[in-house]
């Protein structure tokens, strides 16, 4: 049997973990393993290796360990006749020859146990005062050998200069794993730890004390760092540097499949590459058992990664936490026992979580063995939802395979998505093993909002066709994912995932080809998503000014994409170019930025009401009785719709130039909703779009140079009704060709409801849908010239 | 009053505080075995006093050699009870008789521990453990060597 001893001068260097990783892989290599907890001050491997009934008992202050057995022994001058009642058995792979037992310190954190700990030197003293310490855990290591058979014992010493820990290290190790952070009081600490450890005498029989010393917790090292580092612990050599866990590799992802990267990184395929170094023997199963360590080590590092998170205050994806995870868990069902090797809860507390509970899914490493017939067992006897197994490729490398069952299907089914389910899936998805499009917009239609990032990755994947043959073109899923994201209610957020994280630099680096992208969509996909997203939603996403940059794009499809309206940033910068040439480059494109902005920057007013005067007008053109009470909102608009007369200017909304200012009487437009029978969110867009696309016929700023002879709308004749109603006709012409393109059967229904209980100028449209929309445009300039109206509208409107 | 009076009458002395170190000690051991250790490194004390008084072949001298030994034992100082057994082995006139008591009593006391810490007695390991951890107990800080 070889004893090895972890020992660390400070706490918090990653000892227990690496004891635990140590004890795995050595059982996994077919050894026997016992670990001994020594650090009765401060325990936890019981937590590390313990299964959830080792810890409940503990909870319950009665589980047995070292400190009760040294109690024992002291009470009755002679050993328990057993060890079995003092040690936990560790959940190892059934098939395999290994086995791992732990000697816990007791039932630490109880109030027994510290009772317990602090009585056992006075019952030392008191009944077997010349008994040696040292002896006594010689003499527990000689049983241990004896009894258990074992090859290793694992000893977790103390940290710091203690009685146990020099025993652990000096009287009952062969070898001493020393593990020492980079700071200035763990390397003087550690050097002086060492120092009295080489000169210490060994018991008789014993060799002398192999020495091993690990840097952890790195963050990065220059080149020399470690030999620097090796010579002032008085070292030949370091024999590991453990790296810290955010170090991570990129993977190499495949639908369905996974490769495993075989490239160094983090804390865990640190301790696997030295565990593997230092223990590995010739002709045995280590070798498969550094594989597993370092496979399912890659798994738990997939699992436990940031998410990128669209935004920071708002629910993203989120990473498996370490306390919604267990390391090797025995699974019994009927006849069937399986271990796995990683099982994770959505219960994030284990004391919650009964000891029977069902993971949610677990990770095996499964070796060379056909992956369906064991995914079946997971997934149809045992009960988890999905199953991720490792499978070892003639080549050595590990690939991931991860499998899901439900109710009704024959058989279990591959997983299509690329990488592992995480915790919310659970809740979210029918089947976390597709996270295909469609999956993803029913989750987001139920209200999980965090689905949208993977959907916006999703619709540049099926929109962004390259010429060397990228994403496969698939118009519908962008259709069915843009349909998805529009209906969800959570609009404002949907509005910045697509808009603030796609369209900054920071996301693609510089690269033009990221631009590109970033082009795509927020015309493809930020806009229309804009346009038919809740008002309120569109509103706050205007007013978020952090993001004004991201508004831009918005307006550019229904101002510049539809209406021909040709915003000349480039122009406006050198016209103002004198203003900002003293600045420097950032500067520069700041105040360019912001300035070029200007006109576009149109504020929705969602509170306002229809003036006084205003109604009066109205209520005399309906003949209304004087006397009469002012009618309700209701009576109102259905009165307007019998006469045709619900016009969208003057009594659903208002549009004032001076301030840039879209005004949305939502009373009206609520009442009107009801007396339309449409969708009162649909009518509000119709009458945002309507009011929208007024506005940007007065923006001239930088449409072509010149600009309206007044802000005002056109001359209305009457007091209601403009007879010469050519720019409504041609505002209304450009707003059924924008729900062409934005598709929204909703809105279309809404727009031509109201379209028919307004007058001729908006009505006037369907009689021109058959001009094209360069002329549209072309009629557009040329009212902006102050030629007046078109023939071709005066047609339409005065057949 | 010549050395010889002098002898006597500090083997006197020391004849009438040995049964009452042992009485002391026996009294400490059932109320506190800690205690107990300090009651009988007296007796050691006096008895190997007497047995420098005495030669090894006297009745006396053999009693207090033995006692000696024992206490040393009880005392919790097997080296020290090893160091006597040496030095009283050597002595001229040192009865063979006595040495083999004293050499069963150390047994015994390991035959003892065997039952508390059978696996190393199993291996044949008490006797160099106990002068290892005697060692160690007076190395000071833990983790350094005796010197």
């Amino acid at each position: 049997m070889e004893t090895v001893s972890f020992y660390s001068y400070k706490g918090g260097v990653g000892r227990s973990l690496l004891i635990t990783n140590t004890a795995r892989f050595l059982s996994l290599s077919g050894r026997r393993v016992v670990v001994l907890d020594l650090d009765l001050e401060a325990p936890g491997l019981l937590y590390k290796l313990g299964d959830a009934e080792a810890r409940e008992a503990a909870a319950r202050g009665e589980r047995l360990g070292v400190v009760d057995y040294l109690a024992d022994l002291f009470e009755t001058g002679a050993p328990p006749a057993s060890l079995d009642p003092y040690l936990v058995t560790v959940p190892t792979p059934p098939d395999l020859d290994g086995s791992i037992r732990l000697l816990p310190a007791g039932a630490a954190p109880h109030p027994r146990y510290w009772e317990r700990l602090e009585a056992l030197g006075e019952l030392r003293r008191a009944r077997e005062p010349d008994l040696d310490l040292a002896m006594v855990l010689l003499d527990l290591a000689g049983r241990i050998e004896e009894e258990l058979t074992a090859d290793y014992l694992l000893i977790d010493a103390r940290t710091g200069v203690t009685e146990l820990g020099g025993l652990a290290t000096t009287a009952l190790a062969d070898r001493v794993v020393c593990l020492t952070l980079a700071s200035d009081e763990c390397l003087d600490g550690t050097r002086a730890a060492l120092d009295a450890l080489r000169g210490a005498e060994r018991p008789p029989g014993r060799g002398p004390v192999t020495v091993e010393v690990l840097l952890s917790r790195v963050g990065s090292m220059r080149y020399g760092d470690k030999e620097q580092f090796a010579t002032s612990l008085g070292v030949r050599t370091l024999s590991a540097v453990l790296h810290h866990d955010h170090e991570g590799v990129e993977r190499e992802p495949r639908v369905g499949t996974t490769h495993i990267a075989e490239r160094r990184s983090g804390l865990l395929m640190d301790t696997a590459e030295w565990i593997a170094k230092t223990f590995g023997r010739a002709g045995d199963q280590h070798g498969s058992a550094a594989l597993r360590m370092r496979a399912v080590a890659s798994v738990v590092r997939d699992l436990t990664r940031e998410r990128p998170m669209p935004t920071p205050d708002h629910e993203g994806g989120a990473p498996w936490r370490r306390d919604q995870m267990r390391d090797g868990v025995t699974f019994t069902s009927y006849s069937t026992t399986r271990f796995a090797d990683i099982a994770l809860y959505s219960e994030a507390d284990d004391r919650r979580r009964a000891p029977t509970a069902v993971p949610e899914m677990i990770v095996e490493y499964i070796g060379d063995s056909p992956p369906e017939p064991i995914a079946a067992v997971w997934l149809r006897t045992i009960g988890v939802k999905a199953v991720c197994l490792l499978v070892a490729g003639p080549d050595g490398a590990v690939v991931q395979r991860t499998f899901t069952w439900r109710w009704g299907w024959s058989d279990v089914r591959a997983s299509q998505r690329r990488d592992l389910p995480e915790a919310q899936d659970f809740g979210a998805l029918d089947d976390v093993g597709d996270a295909s499009s469609d999956a993803l917009v029913d989750a987001i239609r139920r209200g999980h909002s965090r689905y949208a990032y993977q959907l916006v990755r999703n619709w540049v994947g099926v929109t962004h066709a390259t010429l060397h043959g990228g994403s496969p073109w698939r118009p519908r899923e962008a259709r069915r994912i843009l349909d998805g994201l529009s209906s969800a209610t959570d609009g404002h957020y949907l509005l910045r995932v697509a808009g603030g994280d796609w369209l900054g630099d920071e996301h693609w680096g510089g690269m033009s080809s990221g631009r590109v992208i970033a082009e795509q969509v927020a015309e493809g996909l930020l806009a229309p998503l804009y346009w038919r997203t809740g008002l309120e939603d569109a509103a706050a996403y205007g007013r978020d000014k952090r993001r004004v940059a991201y508004v831009a794009p918005v307006h550019a499809f229904v101002a510049s994409h539809l209406m021909g309206l040709r915003y000349d940033p480039e122009g406006q910068f050198r016209a103002e170019a004198p203003a900002v040439a003293d600045e420097s480059s950032d500067d520069a494109y700041a105040i360019y930025g912001r300035r070029g902005l200007d006109g576009l920057e149109m504020t929705l007013d969602l509170d306002a009401t229809i003036g006084a005067e205003a109604l009066a007008r109205i209520v005399a053109a309906l003949q209304l009785s004087a006397s009469d009470a002012p009618p309700t909102p209701l009576a109102l608009t259905q009165a307007l719709r019998a006469r045709a007369m619900l016009v969208t200017v003057g009594v659903l909304g208002a549009y004032d130039a001076d301030s840039s200012t879209l005004r949305f009487y939502r009373e009206h437009i609520a009442a009107a909703a009801a007396t339309l029978g449409v969708a009162t969110r649909s009518l509000e867009r119709v009458v945002h779009l309507h009011l929208a696309v007024l506005a940007y016929a007065h923006l001239g700023r930088d449409a072509d140079g010149r600009m309206w002879e007044s802000f005002a709308l056109p001359r209305r004749v009457g007091e209601l009704i403009p007879t010469g109603g050519d720019l409504t006709t041609l505002v209304q012409c450009f707003v059924a060709r924008l729900l062409d393109r934005l598709g929204d059967r909703d809105l279309r229904d809404a727009f031509e409801g109201l379209s028919d209980a307004q007058p001729l100028p908006y009505r006037a449209w369907r009689r021109l849908a058959a001009v094209s929309l360069e002329d549209l445009r072309a009629w557009l300039m040329t009212m902006r010239r102050g030629h007046g109206a078109i023939d071709a509208v005066r047609l339409a409107l005065f057949p | 009053m010549s050395a010889h009076v002098d002898n006597d009458r500090e083997v006197d002395a020391c004849n009438t505080l040995v049964p009452e170190a042992i009485g002391r000690a026996e009294r400490t051991e059932r109320e506190s075995p800690l205690r107990a250790r300090d009651a009988w490194r007296d007796v050691a004390l006096w008895e190997q006093r007497l047995a420098a008084l005495l030669p090894a072949d006297d009745e006396e001298g053999r009693v207090a050699r033995r006692g000696a030994v024992t206490a040393r034992i009880k005392a919790g100082d097997r080296a020290g009870a090893e160091a006597m057994l040496a030095r009283y082995a050597g002595e001229v006139g040192a009865h063979g008789e006595d040495i083999a008591y004293m050499r069963a009593t150390l047994d015994a006391d390991d035959a003892r521990l065997a039952v508390t810490l059978p696996y190393l007695a199993r291996r044949g390991l008490i006797g160099a453990m106990r002068s290892y951890a005697a060692r160690r107990a007076r190395g000071g800080f833990a983790f350094s060597a005796p010197r």
